[in-house]
């Protein structure tokens, strides 16, 4: 099997998907296309680096699922599956965005800079329960988080 | 998109062989376009496949986007950007980019909170 690819734009960010079902699976991205500030793993792990250059990061739905990509900005990038995969990626729109994400599982204090994306599980926020890949623009307000199984992240422009 | 070739001279001599291309769904005969000498010396030839792939990488696939390009347009199109209105574009032609692009569409859902 090969790797599966989604993308999707939303107002002010794309969210890309890719799903594959064994290990060994090969992704990669040319420089061009690569806009990618966070990755989310959802199932499985692999690892991903630049082109030529052994010095990789492991993303792994267990240990490490949610991983700062931004030094890969504007480079071709590889990545090799080890098992079955789900992963998601948080992407700017052009050059000159910047976002700093971050997961929660706690309620908090929004903004009105920021999105909130759930990749995972039924979290139930301000009363809304939430499925894989439903989004939300956040206002100056206080939100309740009942986290339950969901992986939830909180995107803010910068 | 399919293209099509027709060698028109094998011309070992010189290692060349002189060929037309076009496109399989070409609006015009195979020998109303033009043929170009290609020294074959530089392609692989190690078997069929080999040659019909190098011969397009190095002259064919751009001899065919040429030509499509100088094509005449038979339907006038337009460009559209912006917010999408879909009842707007009844009727309308809208030019567009055929690409091979294996990226699906992710189902997202904006919800308020």
């Amino acid at each position: 099997m090969s790797v599966k690819s989604y993308l999707k734009r939303c107002e002010e960010f794309s969210i890309c998907s890719q799903v594959g079902d064994c290990a060994g699976l090969i992704f990669v991205e040319e420089a061009v296309d690569r806009s990618t500030m966070y990755q989310i793993i959802v199932k499985g792990s692999g690892k991903v680096s630049t082109i030529f250059n052994s010095d990789y990061i492991i993303g792994d739905s267990h240990k490490n699922n949610f991983v700062d990509m931004k030094k890969y900005l504007g480079q071709s990038t590889i990545f090799e599956s080890h098992e079955p995969f789900l992963i998601y990626g948080f992407n700017k729109l052009s050059k000159n965005q910047d976002w700093d994400g971050k997961l929660i599982s706690e309620s908090f204090e929004g903004d009105n800079k920021s999105w909130l994306v759930c990749f995972d599980g039924r979290p139930v926020i301000n009363g809304v329960e939430l499925s894989r890949m439903d989004y939300a623009k956040l206002e100056n307000k206080h939100y309740n988080v009942d986290i339950k199984d969901g992986l939830v992240g909180i995107f803010t422009k910068i | 998109m399919k293209a099509i070739f027709k060698i028109e001279e094998y011309l070992p001599k010189t290692t060349q062989i002189v060929v037309r291309f076009a496109r399989l769904h070409a609006p015009e005969p195979i020998e109303k376009y033009h043929a170009v000498a290609v020294d074959y010396s530089k392609l692989d030839c190690y078997d069929s496949e080999s040659f019909v792939k190098s011969l397009m990488r190095e002259v064919g696939n751009h001899q065919v986007k040429k030509y499509e390009d100088k094509e005449p347009i038979i339907n006038e199109s337009e460009t559209i950007s912006g917010k999408l209105d879909l009842s707007s574009l009844v009727g309308r032609t809208i030019e567009c980019k055929v690409e091979n692009d294996k990226k699906q569409i992710l189902k997202v859902r904006r919800v308020e909170l």
